[in-house]
């Protein structure tokens, strides 16, 4: 019965993973938020435990995180996100320095010390600027599915500019360049810089070392990871499934019995 | 215990209207900060001090840009949805240049008289000295047209010293909770200290008085959490104190505006009452809107930090207050190089939603924590 969970519920996903007592990912799930957090938790942890060929009576412990922390019914701990997604990419990439997390409604960036702890972190303010949600209203304007807008952007001819913070003007100028007949994968590709250059401001405020990780579900977007890598001058390395380093990160502190 | 200070902060006008009518004094609105109220007190006027509210704002868009404070936006959005009607004057310092101007909008838009301190930012005390005589009799002219009431000598000492216990009453309050942390919920602790801008001064003495007492023979809890001394300009949103008592973080000093920065200053020297002010603004705490090359801030921080025992600094920064804004990566960067950690809470006071606030406190407190 050495098997432990982390369960991060964001304002999109809610994301959940198993490991064993080495550490080892037995199954993972991420799942739509929806309207109801609590739920939407459950839902992902039985399904990471299906994967895992697991039931609840095997898990040990389990540390939630995220917005909705403290409304995991199943989790005895929790953490905040900062300190999660620290943990899960210092255990992927152990000589993590900065890391940068984009999720649904917030960015941050970490910085670790070489013993792993959080040394410092900046998140943005409380608009959705630079944020998934930023990601997935552009997409919407442009009727392209989220997924596909990193691999549009590359086909970019032109250098347009998306000039507003806010997520709401930003959708305004995207809808004005879409009726001025520009190209989705020029939008795209300007979608993606306006969230590389804001992030970039994030990252510098609390210091960018030689190895930095990005985290979250923009990280799968690859014209933004390589902007942001030559915004802030350095290559930044992505996880397999950038989406549950967080869960990760809260399945490894149930592990070590942390987590208040 | 608390319950009569959460009586008054929850029901402001209420207790405004009820002092007004029994002491049959017209109200004079205190706009931040530093005005010495005991002018207002022997003048015969009834002070209460506006350092902003939660309204949720609407009609101030006409009047104030949204990228001003919100402690000024929801002041004028008060006096523009008729939540003010009960104040008859205003009193303003010249601390920042949004208040500066909101007294130009408050000419223009409202009737009601308006007073200035106007505070000289100058190298030396004879200058200050010269400027100030001429603002203090401007204002205490002002203050006599308000109430009809000349300002008597024997009036005003009468009123520093109720002030100045007021101030010393306060004080003991912090120096309760430096001493014993987690003896007074930070929630409870703020809610005492606001009452104070909205009651009679003599009133709200007799509150703290009984407050004392009740403390005194509690025993000490402690706290689970770090120790923290909190730098701003005005302790509001109350909903953050419940984020962190819950956090089981004890506030053990602050450095607010309206906290200690007010709280600290001595009875007000009546006797020559240029020197009086003079001394009365600019002293002792140091403020980011106030310049005085003789105060400096940073190793100040750094001293309150060391001299509580804190474990970190708190910056509650309300948004777009420029003052505040330009200070802090100095004070920050003078705590790093003492190796004392900080973080910085972005606030408005009509904000509803405290999620993000609470992540990052608590992320910055599972730092502090190791």
């Amino acid at each position: 019965m050495d098997y432990y969970a982390g369960i991060d519920v964001g304002s999109l996903t809610a994301d959940a993973v198993l490991i064993d007592k080495k550490g080892k990912i037995l199954g993972y799930a991420i799942l739509p938020t929806g309207n109801n957090s609590q739920k939407a938790a459950t839902e992902a942890f039985e399904t990471a435990l299906f994967r895992a060929g697991l039931s609840k009576g095997d898990v040990n412990r389990v540390v939630s995180t995220g917005y909705s922390r403290a409304r995991v019914q199943e989790a005895q701990g929790s953490k905040t996100e900062i300190a999660c997604h620290a943990r899960g990419a210092v255990c992927l990439v152990p000589d993590a320095g900065t890391i940068i997390d984009i999720g649904g409604q917030d960015s941050k960036a970490i910085l670790v010390g070489e013993d792993g702890r959080v040394i410092n972190f900046a998140m943005n303010d409380k608009c959705a600027a630079g944020t998934g949600r930023f990601l997935e209203v552009m997409a919407g304007a442009l009727d392209v599915p989220l997924g596909k807008m990193g691999d549009l952007a590359f086909e970019s001819q032109e250098e347009l500019t998306i000039s507003s913070i806010c997520t709401v003007f930003a959708e305004s100028e995207v809808v004005s360049l879409i009726s001025q007949g520009k190209g989705p994968a020029d939008i795209s590709m300007a979608v993606s810089r306006a969230i590389a250059r804001r992030t970039a401001g994030l990252a510098t405020r609390v210091g960018v070392t030689d190895t930095v990780v990005m985290t979250g579900g923009v990280a799968k977007n690859k014209a933004v990871v390589r902007l942001l890598s030559e915004d802030i001058g350095h290559p930044i390395r992505v996880p397999d499934e950038p989406q549950i380093v967080g869960a990760l990160g809260a399945a490894i502190i149930a592990k070590e019995g942390n987590g208040d | 215990m608390f319950e009569p200070f959460y009586e008054v902060i929850n029901n402001v006008s209420k207790t405004v209207l009820k002092y007004e009518k029994e002491q049959g004094r017209p109200v004079v609105g205190v706009m931040p900060a530093y005005f010495p109220m005991e002018l207002i007190d022997a003048a015969g006027g009834y002070a209460v001090q506006l350092w902003g509210n939660n309204l949720p704002l609407g009609k101030v868009d006409g009047y104030l840009q949204t990228y001003c404070c919100s402690v000024a936006r929801s002041v004028l959005e008060l006096e523009l949805v008729g939540g003010a009607e009960m104040v008859k004057a205003y009193a303003f310092t010249s601390l920042c240049d949004t208040l500066i101007n909101l007294r130009e909008v408050y000419k223009r838009l409202f009737p009601k008289p308006t007073l200035e301190i106007s505070i000289p930012m100058t190298q030396t005390r004879a200058a200050r000295r010269s400027y100030l005589k001429s603002v203090i009799q401007s204002v205490v002219e002002g203050l006599e047209k308000v109430t009809r009431q000349k300002i008597r000598g024997d009036a005003l000492a009468e009123a520093a010293r109720i002030r100045g216990r007021s101030r010393e009453l306060q004080r003991g309050l912090y120096k309760m909770r430096r001493q014993r942390p987690g003896l007074i919920k930070n929630k409870d602790f703020y809610a005492a200290i606001k009452t104070g801008f909205f009651l009679p001064p003599i009133v709200y003495n007799e509150m703290l008085e009984t407050l004392h007492l009740g403390l005194d023979g509690l025993e000490d809890r402690g706290s689970k959490g770090p120790k923290l001394v909190i730098s701003g300009l005005v302790f509001d949103p109350m909903e953050i104190y419940g984020i962190l008592d819950e956090l089981g973080v004890a506030v053990v000093d602050d450095d607010f505006a309206n906290g200690w920065r007010t709280v600290s200053k001595d009875e007000l020297r009546v006797g020559d009452l240029v020197e009086g002010v003079t001394e009365f603004i600019f002293n002792p705490a140091p403020c980011c809107c106030i310049y005085n090359p003789d105060n400096d801030r940073h190793p100040y921080l750094v001293d309150k930090v060391k001299d509580a025992g804190a474990d970190g600094v708190l910056f509650w920064y309300i948004k777009f207050c420029e003052p505040d804004a330009f200070d802090r990566p100095q004070l920050m960067e003078r705590l790093r190089e003492e190796s004392i950690p900080s973080v910085t809470i972005d606030v408005e006071l009509s904000m509803t939603s405290f999620d993000a606030i609470k992540t990052r406190v608590n992320a910055f407190c599972e730092i502090l924590e190791g």
